[in-house]
């Protein structure tokens, strides 16, 4: 079924985008902040894109500026990581 | 420990399970729902060549549900027929008010949806006029201009549905007009992928990346909004392969 709908959705016309709010809940930098200082090691998992990914990530606290940041993305090559 | 809105207090049934706790070494968390509130409220878009939507936070008077925009420049391109930007602007509205899988429940009079993004989606397209009344038995989606007090059938022919992987869902309707067109939204990307030449060569395509990634960056959630008119043959077609698929 999903093999067959790409075959329709091909040779589009871009014609706009939208953008939509889901704001962060109430204490989650702190509570954050709390599971780091206990020392556990947090991940968050999300299919929004990398920029949506990484602004939530700043403001709950996951990410600052002192961090080292490493970005690995579907097109890197297989193998050219080790 | 005090829930604000229940306003009960945290109650231990069990204290075995602290101990099972305090091993805790990873925490793995879902970010829609998890860490933010799962409440989607709709606050820019851009239609053709424009970029909309102060960003400003505005008080929820004059707000549909799931609504929080504001931008009395795109109000007057939309009243204003002959306004160059004007073509391009209805073009998106009416594509939000359509492209969507939203099922009326007529009781309460409310919106019902699997996709609380949906829901943003078309409630924004009623506040700017063009609002989402029906779903008949015959698949007949009917929209009604509400500044020109017209309504508008979009017969639904297929759904190509949402899926984590294909991060994109498709209609194609019967326009209005007796065309037959497919809408398309979904992940940038995943989107700019399946675009014409033409299109990804366009000045649409530059201001529509460049708004989604400025938007994206202030952590809004994002979706390309793309069209395809089809020839009846190629419909036909591809309609065939899919009923046997």
């Amino acid at each position: 079924m999903a093999a067959v709908d790409e075959k329709i959705e091909v040779d589009m016309e871009l014609i706009g985008s939208t953008a939509i709010e889901d704001r962060l809940q109430d204490d989650v930098a702190g509570t954050i902040e709390f599971m780091k200082c206990a020392g556990i090691k947090v991940w968050v998992l999300t299919g929004d894109k990398v920029e949506t990914a990484m602004n939530i990530g700043v403001s709950a606290g996951l990410l600052d500026q002192t961090m080292e940041q490493h970005m690995l993305d579907e097109h890197l090559e297989k193998g050219s990581l080790l | 420990m005090l829930d604000q809105e229940a306003f009960e207090k945290m109650r231990p049934q069990a204290s075995n399970l602290n101990e099972e706790l305090g091993q805790i070494e990873y925490v793995f968390s879902d970010k829609t729902g998890t860490l933010t509130c799962n409440v989607m409220e709709f606050k820019r878009f851009s239609a053709g060549t424009e970029s909309y939507g102060t960003g400003q936070r505005v008080p929820p008077e004059g707000q549909e549900e799931n609504v929080n925009f504001s931008d009395p420049g795109m109000l007057r391109i939309l009243q204003n027929e002959s306004a160059e930007e004007h073509a391009a602007l209805r073009r998106v509205i009416l594509f939000l008010a359509t492209c969507h899988t939203i099922i009326i429940d007529q009781k309460k009079g409310k919106y019902n949806s699997a996709s609380p993004d949906e829901l943003a989606l078309v409630n924004a397209a009623k506040q700017f006029g063009y609002q989402f009344v029906e779903k008949d038995s015959e698949d007949n989606i009917i929209i009604l201009d509400k500044r020109k007090n017209q309504r508008l059938t979009y017969k639904l022919l297929n759904v190509c549905e949402f899926t984590s992987t294909r991060k994109r869902m498709s209609c194609i309707y019967r326009d209005p007009q007796g065309r037959l067109v497919l809408l398309c939204k979904g992940a940038d990307n995943v989107v700019a992928e399946r675009l014409s030449e033409r299109s990804r060569q366009s000045a649409v395509f530059q201001n529509t990346q460049r708004s989604c990634d400025r938007c994206a960056k202030e952590g809004l959630r994002t979706l390309f909004l793309a069209e395809r008119y089809l020839d009846e043959e190629t419909y036909a077609r591809w309609s065939r392969e899919q009923f046997q698929a």
